[in-house]
């Protein structure tokens, strides 16, 4: 089925064609937003908000309608909006500064887990929208074409950012204190033991997702 | 800027761009001149070292696990077009029924009290200002005017004479050695007075009679009740509208005299008006007007 057809159908309010979407969407989309996040169940949260908005709005949209990229957009607004009013919490201190969240730093293999926490200190510094393009870009592997479409701009202002954001993950990427203080290295130690626990259970028998949806 | 090869040295973006296999319109121009330009690969070597550690995040993809979303409940949610708990509400639960070290309960208290702090002083800066703006007399009379020395002496031979029951509106021209008009305005009908029923208080321009060259300017008062302190309310113009309170004692007689002393020249009296606070009912006197104000050594004045 193509995406007009998808579209068409969603339009229609076809029950089988919007489960049929979020059976394919749902894993990328999730993983997305809790990358860009960093909780796991706000991630859940925004992804099912995401498919609702879908579903309500999509009826309003006209012409040839780019569904990922849409729906990617709509993830992205809802993400960044929380992002937003989460360092608004925290810069009236109602809120205070998390570490990365556990299920983030296990998302891999153990080596990589003093990485993972790197990266994602540096890019939780980071201007979100910045955060967002290099996770559209590097987690999920959109191009920038495909990013322009998301974020409604061109894929020279894409190529632009992407290279403003790599800038700026690299000055803060060499900053980021993951393991500097005893909370961080605790966490550390943790997310190890966790993430060889998890590799344990996930290598016998269940074969590594590949992604089959952006 | 050129490159040794010729061509210009491509953006670094541009070069991001060319390492992450994206479609450049000149990828091919950038592909021949790094194989020239060593300044361009060292770029090109940098940024792909950068950029390395990001590439973590394709892999973290494939590692995250999710429970499904519900497809049942959220068609059921927007058939029946139910209220779905919104992120932030869910939020709102979770914030609350997550234990919290005590710090963030302090926190999450100081928000509320801090507003609460900033709304009191907000308001007693207004209270203050309020105050200040309406309670405070015409400026503390630097050079305006110093009054208040009442003449409360039964024997004093020279008190106004008081008058008769006024008209309602009753022009009296007096002092023509002080070339000042008085216009006396009887506001009000005549009150009957405890004692004299039927002289209602008055007051008038006695400065032709009293005045010095220390106090030009003289009110006396008549037919008040013995012994009762009386407000003298002087209306004032010096820069801005005002009023300045004195307080006389009225005499046996039921008379009193207040002396003012005019320091400025700026100063234009506008009106005055005794007021008996401790006589029950409070009565007033009528409003005596200055039609001019030229005040002993004052410009324009006959005094001398």
């Amino acid at each position: 089925m193509t995406d007009e057809q998808v579209v068409e159908r969603l339009r229609a309010r076809d029950a089988q064609t919007f489960c049929a979407l979020i059976e394919r969407l749902q894993h990328p989309l999730t993983g997305y937003l809790h990358r860009l996040v960093g909780d796991r169940e706000v991630a859940l949260d925004l992804a099912q908000d995401t498919f609702l908005q879908v579903y309500k709005e999509i009826g309003k949209t006209s012409g040839d309608l780019s569904l990922d990229a849409w729906i990617y957009r709509i993830a992205t607004n809802y993400g960044l909006r929380y992002l937003n009013r989460k360092r608004l919490k925290q810069f009236i201190r109602l809120e205070s500064q998390e570490g990365i969240n556990e299920s983030l730093a296990t998302a891999g293999p153990e080596e990589q887990a003093e990485t993972r926490i790197l990266v994602h200190q540096a890019l939780d510094r980071m201007n979100p929208k910045d955060a967002a393009v290099l996770q559209l870009h590097f987690g999920n592997d959109f191009n920038y074409e495909e990013i322009g479409q998301i974020l409604k701009v061109s894929s020279e202002a894409v190529r632009k950012r992407v290279a403003r954001g790599v800038d700026k993950f690299r000055a803060l990427y060499g900053q980021a204190p993951a393991v500097d203080t005893p909370a961080a290295e605790a966490q550390l130690i943790a997310s190890q033991e966790s993430a060889r626990l998890g590799a344990q259970f996930i290598a016998p028998g269940e074969v590594v997702p590949k992604r089959d949806g952006k | 800027m050129q490159g040794g090869s010729g061509g210009e040295h491509p953006e670094n973006s541009s070069l991001l761009a060319f390492l992450r296999g994206q479609q450049l319109e000149d990828s091919e121009r950038i592909r021949l001149h790094l194989v020239h330009c060593k300044q361009c690969q060292q770029s090109f070597a940098n940024l792909s070292h950068e950029s390395k550690p990001l590439d973590i995040l394709s892999q973290m993809s494939r590692y995250q696990r999710y429970p499904e979303l519900s497809r049942a409940l959220i068609l059921r949610q927007i058939q029946r077009g139910a209220q779905k708990q919104s992120i932030w509400s869910s939020l709102a639960w979770r914030t609350v029924n997550r234990p919290r070290p005590k710090k963030s309960a302090v926190r999450l208290v100081s928000l509320p009290v801090a507003f609460g702090v900033g709304l009191l002083c907000m308001t007693v800066i207004i209270v203050l200002a309020y105050t200040f703006a309406h309670f405070v007399p015409v400026p503390p009379l630097p050079g305006v005017l110093i009054s208040g020395m009442s003449d409360n002496q039964p024997n004093q031979a020279s008190v106004a004479q008081h008058q008769p029951t006024p008209s309602p509106t009753q022009v009296v021209t007096a002092m023509p050695a002080l070339t000042a008009t008085t216009i006396t305005t009887v506001t009000g009908s005549p009150t009957a007075t405890p004692g004299k029923s039927n002289h209602r208080p008055s007051i008038s321009d006695c400065s032709a009679k009293l005045g010095s060259a220390q106090y030009p300017l003289v009110i006396c008062g008549s037919n008040f009740n013995p012994g009762d302190t009386v407000t003298v309310k002087e209306y004032v113009f010096w820069n801005k509208f005002g009023t300045i309170d004195t307080y006389v004692t009225v005499d046996a007689n039921g008379k009193f005299t207040d002396y003012l002393k005019i320091i400025s020249c700026k100063i234009t009296f506008l009106a005055f008006i005794a007021e008996d606070t401790v006589s029950n009912p409070v009565v007033d006197s009528n409003s005596l007007t200055l039609m001019e104000s030229s005040m002993w050594g004052c410009p324009g004045s006959n005094h001398r």
